[in-house]
């Protein structure tokens, strides 16, 4: 119990009474702050102020401008003079976009961005949380830290992977600007819904499933070569996972999301890109395309694979950089003009989702070729280069094996496969001003859910899932009853 | 004569905030008195540039109906005071004021003022700008921090803190 009157002034008598910490006590608090660019208030009604639940306003600024808001009727936040313009303009710049593909992006005017950068004009808050967002910054910083906790290494990376792209120095998928701007606003879902999951973990009184595989930083050598390597690491993720050898993984959205628990963010990359692994202030996130190839969701979960292997077992490098996947790196295929670390990952994802030895009962269960391969990529939800691949790998000889003149196979996916992956076509209807793709899914629930536990105010909910109040309130209609949430 | 129409203008208000009873309690001395220009040995001082770096030798300044008194907020008058630190209510004896702020001299004729008061806190910008004017009528240079459009309820409040240059006219 916190039995001190200023804080039970802050907080409210009853939140303090059954609270045994003032994180707590932040936590169970009815009361709601404001904050402009420069100032926090406690809230009393109708307002224009920017609305933070208890807890955020207590995580974000301490307790002390809180109680000063009891006092002296607001307190200073402000972080310092060319805030948050200074720390928008150096982030832009480090990740190399300009100022006109912001704009566009955002859907404002260059002069209206210009005009933040330069702390000329009325402060906007709302539209500068909206940019630091898209920038991969934490956006409840801006105006109160110069650099907002941005990533200055994932900033570098990007930057790193575009020139090397350019200049052909690495074989790297290359990076428009609209594709950077998904990326960096991926960092900044990494962070939030890792730090949302947290909260919410402890709530629940468990703590994420922790995986305990071997990371490795073995790409293979002549005796040991690449694919046999990528071949025993998918055989002990599946162990880890407690998937049996001839078990399909019906929905690698599901793997992702609820079993392991790492951000997986669908969005619109260069249509070349199948996906990214990213690390953002040292947190990992697996970004997939939705343009492309990775429309037909059996390469989608090929794309999904290939970027768990980075996940799992190349986090050392992506902490230092960036990896981002062409299709070229991601589907099976004879071209060997491919990185080490994607030539490992390549032979995962088809083996992690279709095991050979499991792939050759399945093909030879059929009287035909075409019979055999369409079954394997009914069964293992794969794609036809996949099957074909893992098929001809599951003999012994390779090389002497050969598919014999075939006829027509379709490439496309049933319905229940469509459904247990690309779930928001069935999910969510597409209506405009519907929160984008990049911030459904697991997030979404999770940003929800946070709301639900007075983590944050409704209105940070709404930023968060870039939608306006009526948008709001449908989403939650339909996600409640999906999540199993109560006392909404 | 200055703050005549401001006073017919604006009206009295009742502190919005009660604290300690200390701080309702006059000071007998320490204080100065805004709208009997020239004044004597003031402290110069700063304004608060942001969350790190709050103000220097900040003065407190109140409208009341016959004068304006100001002191400097921690003082050897404030000593005895919650944490040495003077109050707007320690200038009205927490009865009703105009209006009420901060203030740092930057010479005995020149200043920069916030509306910052829990207490009695400007209602708009209109009035933080009538008591600039009236201020400059008293003879004195003086520029305010202005005015947080963003905040609070539909009229804003005062702010607190200086992100631009500011030249007093």
């Amino acid at each position: 119990m916190i039995d001190d009157p200023s804080f039970q002034k802050v907080f409210g008598a009853e939140a303090c009474l059954k609270a045994y910490s003032l994180n707590e006590a932040a936590k169970l608090s009815p009361q709601y702050f404001l904050r402009s660019t420069g100032q926090l208030y406690l809230y009393q009604g109708v307002s224009r102020g920017r609305k933070l639940s208890a807890y955020e306003a207590f995580e974000r600024f301490g307790i002390n401008p809180l109680l000063e808001t009891l006092t002296e009727g607001s307190s200073v936040i402000y972080g310092g003079r060319g805030e948050p313009g200074t720390t928008l303009k150096k982030r832009r710049i480090d990740l190399d976009i300009s100022i006109d593909e912001l704009a566009a992006y955002i859907h404002e005017s260059p002069e209206t961005l210009q005009n933040i950068e330069d702390g000329e004009g009325d402060p906007n808050l709302r539209l500068a949380e909206r940019i630091a967002i898209q920038l991969g910054i934490d956006e409840r910083f801006i105006a109160v830290e110069i650099g907002a906790r941005g990533d200055a290494g994932f900033a570098a990376g990007l930057k790193q992977h575009k020139k090397d792209a350019e200049t052909g120095e690495a074989i790297r998928a290359k990076l428009d600007g609209e594709s950077l701007l998904s990326l960096s606003e991926a960092a900044w879902i990494v962070k939030t819904q890792m730090r949302l999951s947290n909260l919410l973990s402890k709530d629940k009184g468990m703590e994420r499933p922790s995986f305990a595989t071997p990371l490795t930083s073995f790409y293979g050598d002549k005796d040991y070569p690449a694919h046999e390597v990528a071949y025993d690491l998918a055989k002990h993720t599946r162990k880890q996972l407690n998937i049996a050898p001839h078990e399909p993984i019906l929905s690698m959205r599901d793997l992702c999301e609820n079993t392991i628990q790492f951000p997986l963010i669908f969005t619109n990359l260069e249509k070349k890109i199948g996906g990214a692994t990213i690390a953002s202030n040292g947190l990992l996130g697996v970004v997939v395309n939705k343009a492309g190839e990775n429309s037909n969701c059996l390469v989608q979960r090929m794309t999904i694979a290939h970027e768990l292997c980075h996940y799992l077992y190349d986090n050392s490098t992506i902490l230092e950089k960036i990896i981002i996947d062409s299709y070229n790196d991601i589907e099976p295929s004879s071209n060997k003009n491919i990185l080490e670390i994607e030539r490992r990952a390549r032979a995962f994802a088809a083996e992690f989702l279709a095991p050979r030895e499991a792939v050759k009962d399945v093909f030879e269960s059929q009287n035909t070729q075409e019979e055999g391969i369409r079954r394997v990529m009914d069964v293992f939800s794969i794609s036809l280069s996949a099957a074909k691949h893992q098929i001809q790998f599951s003999f012994p000889e390779p090389q002497r094996f050969s598919f014999s003149r075939l006829g027509s196979i379709s490439t496309q996916p049933t319905q229940d496969q469509i459904a247990a992956e690309i779930w928001w076509a069935s999910y969510f209807l597409n209506d405009s001003g519907w929160p984008p793709c990049s911030r459904l899914g697991k997030f979404c629930e999770l940003v929800i859910q946070a709301q639900n536990n007075n983590y944050i105010s409704d209105e940070t909910a709404r930023i968060y899932l870039a939608c306006d109040e009526d948008v709001y309130k449908r989403v939650k209609a339909q996600i409640v009853p999906a999540i199993g949430l109560s006392g909404l | 004569m200055s703050f005549v129409g401001y006073r017919i203008d604006f009206s009295m208000q009742p502190r919005a905030i009660k604290g300690d009873i200390e701080h309702d309690k006059p000071l007998a001395t320490g204080i100065i008195d805004l709208e009997k220009p020239p004044l004597e040995n003031v402290a110069l001082g700063t304004p608060p540039q942001d969350r790190h770096k709050p103000g220097d030798n900040t003065y407190i300044w109140a409208i009341l109906p016959s004068s304006i008194p100001s002191i400097k907020e921690k003082c050897a008058a404030t000593q005895h005071l919650p944490d040495n630190v003077a109050k707007h209510t320690n200038l009205t004896g927490g009865c009703d004021a105009y209006c009420g702020g901060e203030l740092w001299f930057q010479n005995e004729k020149e200043f920069i003022f916030s509306g910052a008061s829990g207490r009695y806190p400007p209602r708009s910008l209109e009035e933080l700008e009538h008591i600039a004017s009236s201020l400059r009528a008293l003879g004195y240079k003086v520029a305010h921090l202005g005015w947080d459009i963003e905040a609070d309820n539909i009229q804003g409040k005062a702010k607190r803190y200086q992100d631009k240059e500011l030249i007093c006219i």
